[in-house]
């Protein structure tokens, strides 16, 4: 009987070593949040170093409210290495607490490194460990990329903070950044052997501008774009939403005002065709919006609203026949998914011409439809 | 060998979709990308199809023998040498799943939750577990399914609709863009992740009221490739074919791509562990159930109890021995292909030879 017990008892306890849980926990205060990362190619003539990599550490007690008197919000360590696995473990002979990027937010890549070695090789940590998440955003940075997380916003202290918050706030109100910012994003494209885009910022003394387009082809930066010619790509895509907004250019003179007109939505349909064995493309685009300034030109009527649609209709046709031409000439990039939509609708033409479609894409004929609405006019009739 | 515990049809149904729905939910949209490209949804449609169709072969059968279980009545059809050669190739196939089930799960584990904690350890966490739940019979265990699928599975569907923001439906086309072979070889891949109603050869007889069976079960699969259709189609809107290919977890991936506005931590990927844990577990416990009852029906024991707890050190040993994750998935596709022959390819020799048999009259 007692014996018994004594078997209970020891089973209990082994039992409760199970239960304990936690094995691998680590409390909070004791990782330290990498948020942003940045990389460059080294400065040093050292062949073996491929990355120059700087990560930025935030102290986290500056997430919050009430941050440490006298410590800095963030610390920005470089380090220059021939793997970016290497720098992560380099890093730790520096920092006392074990990093931790399960909240990286944000990537930001110099242009020098994206355009000479391409960006693939050095994502595929992000790709590969456990921890990242596809939700970090991927940027270049034209210049480089640790100048970027030296900024010093006045009010938000984090940089990379700053930086991710920005591209939120771009993607979704200006539309002056391509929709495809996240390492995700990017993976998935860049699989399916599209050309992409991905938001550029530019470094302004003490804070950073981001409006523009880097163009990637195979991992590697060719071009840039400006944020106006961003726009019209997202119209193109039909993603160009709410807050942005188009100036029209019908001035008689050069001291009269222009109408501005505000987006609150926008749709693009494309068709595909093919003729005499070549792809056509149809961009059918319905947008919608306000009239946001019109500079007391005469009272509104409507007369007025559908010449003033008229012209928005032709400018945003013209501008973007223009970028698409730019983009066949200049670039043979085809950073709107007209091959894609090809692999959709015309799977027997796509199979023929995917491995040149550059050349393919350089000489598709594409056509416009634009048809704007202007819904409001706002308070005042004049 | 004496029957103590009896299910319900729908308990039935539910353990069968547990079975079904096992380890393969976060990848198999992988392989099947592979093979067919974006028309995998196609040949999931026919693989339901066809695993509804073997499962009816099975239930037939099983009418025609009173419901008895394969152990009992395979002797009359093909002879006691045969049967027990097909009892033994069961065996082996379960306690192979088993192990290889185990082991994926595992490694999972190890690589999402618990980073430093030995494989050893997470291995007998779910062993232990799910032999105390084999021991104790089969009402238990559908019990356990009852209470615990629905549930998950309702969980993995609201996680991923989450994703709905971020699909992008036309990538699912063209439909049959490269005509119907790929679809054809992507099939085998695809029945991988329909394995497990063959549990119905041994499982009819502890059935209470049998008239039902055969329309509740069906409800059963056709959910399993509705969710399965589901789970396809929307990672490759989300995704992109070509990205589903080289990612190891594509059910992950695509939870990794939630958003949960205004929060700084958005980790869900750890809802889609807790929710994939439970479909792993009841695969590892009914398996593990089926082999004890198949072990103690072949050595004519009373009941299955003694032999589950023979069976754990085995299953234990066959988990740890492959050396890396590609080992694991090799032994795991050998065994799915032996799963396919025992599922698929018995139900319809049984049947003929039962035919035979019928038109000789010798039975």
């Amino acid at each position: 009987m007692t014996g018994n017990k004594f078997l209970k008892v020891t089973v209990v306890i082994i039992l409760t070593s199970f239960i304990t849980g936690c094995w691998d926990s680590v409390e909070i205060q004791q990782r330290t949040m990498i948020l942003s990362v940045a990389l460059d190619k080294p400065e040093s003539n050292n062949e073996e170093d491929r990355y120059d990599m700087t990560i930025q550490i935030a102290e986290p007690n500056a997430l919050t409210e009430k941050p440490i008197p006298g410590t800095e919000p963030v610390w920005n360590l470089s380090t220059t290495c021939p793997s970016l696995f290497q720098c992560v473990r380099d890093n730790a002979t520096e920092v006392a607490r074990p990093s931790y990027y399960g909240h990286l937010q944000i990537i930001l890549i110099g242009e020098e490194l994206a355009m000479e070695e391409g960006i693939v090789d050095s994502l595929d940590l992000f790709f590969r460990d456990h921890e990242m998440r596809r939700r970090t955003k991927l940027i270049i940075v034209k210049g480089k990329a640790k100048d970027a997380l030296e900024t010093k916003h006045p009010l938000i202290p984090i940089s990379g903070q700053y930086i991710s918050d920005l591209t939120q706030e771009a993607v979704n109100k200006t539309a002056l950044i391509p929709i495809t910012f996240t390492v995700g994003q990017f993976s998935s494209e860049h699989e399916s052997g599209a050309d992409l885009l991905l938001p550029i910022v530019y470094v302004r003394g003490n804070h950073v501008d981001m409006s523009g387009g880097a163009i990637m082809r195979e991992g590697k930066l060719i071009g840039f774009l400006t944020g106006e010619e961003v726009k019209l790509l997202r119209v193109v895509e039909g993603t160009f939403k709410k807050g942005a907004h188009i100036s029209s250019s019908d001035k008689k003179n050069e001291n009269e005002p222009s109408s501005t007109f505000e987006v609150k939505g926008m749709r693009s349909i494309i068709h595909t065709r093919i003729k005499n064995d070549k792809p056509e493309f149809k961009v059918e685009v319905l947008v919608e919006g306000h009239l946001a300034e019109d500079g007391f030109k005469g009272l509104i009527s409507e007369k007025k609203i559908k010449k003033m649609e008229n012209e928005l209709n032709k400018k945003i046709k013209n501008d973007t026949l223009e970028f698409i031409k730019k983009m066949q000439d200049e670039y043979q990039a085809d950073v709107f998914g007209f091959g894609e939509k090809l692999r959709r609708h015309e799977y027997k033409y796509w199979k023929n011409v995917k491995g040149n479609w550059e050349e393919a894409f350089a000489e598709a004929k594409i056509e416009m439809e634009v048809n704007t609405s202007i819904r409001r006019y706002g308070r005042i009739k004049k | 060998m004496m029957i103590k515990d009896k299910i319900t049809t729908a308990q039935l149904a539910v353990t069968i979709v547990s079975v079904m729905v096992g380890v393969g939910i976060l990848s198999y949209p992988g392989p099947v990308a592979e093979e067919a490209g974006v028309d995998g949804w196609i040949g999931i449609i026919i693989s339901g199809i066809i695993s509804l169709f073997s499962s009816f072969l099975i239930i037939s059968l099983g009418k025609k023998f009173q419901y008895q279980s394969l152990v009992d009545y395979g002797p009359k059809l093909v002879g006691r040498y045969i049967n027990i050669i097909i009892m033994v190739c069961f065996i082996l196939y379960f306690l192979t799943f088993v192990s290889m089930v185990v082991r994926i799960s595992a490694d999972a584990t190890k690589m999402f939750l618990l980073d430093q904690t030995p494989v050893e350890v997470i291995l007998l966490g779910i062993l232990i577990m799910s032999t105390y739940l084999v021991v104790h019979g089969i009402n238990p265990i559908a019990r356990f399914n009852e209470s615990l699928q629905p549930g998950i599975i309702f969980i993995l569907i609201v996680v991923l609709l989450l994703t709905l923001k971020d699909a992008d439906f036309g990538r699912n086309l063209p439909v049959l863009g490269d005509g119907v072979v790929p679809v054809m070889k992507s099939i085998p891949k695809i029945l991988f992740s329909f394995l497990g109603f063959e549990l119905l050869f041994f499982l009819l007889p502890f059935l209470m009221d049998k008239g039902k069976v055969k329309r509740i079960l069906s409800v059963g699969i056709i959910v399993v490739t509705l969710f399965y259709t589901f789970i396809m189609v929307l990672s490759i809107s989300v995704l992109g074919h070509k990205e589903v290919v080289i990612l190891e977890y594509p059910t992950i991936a695509l939870v990794k791509n939630i958003e949960v506005p205004g929060t700084f931590i958005e980790r869900l990927e750890s809802i889609m562990m807790f929710v994939w844990i439970p479909f792993s577990v009841t695969t590892v416990v009914i398996f593990l159930y089926g082999a004890s009852l198949l072990t103690s029906g072949l050595l004519k024991l009373e009941e299955h109890r003694t032999v589950s707890l023979l069976l754990f050190p085995i299953v234990f040993l066959m988990a740890v021995l492959p050396e890396n994750v590609l080992q694991v998935s090799y032994i795991a596709e050998k065994t799915s292909y032996a799963g396919i022959g025992l599922s698929f390819g018995l139900p319809l020799i049984l049947w003929s030879i039962y035919g035979l048999k019928k038109g000789m009259k010798l039975l």
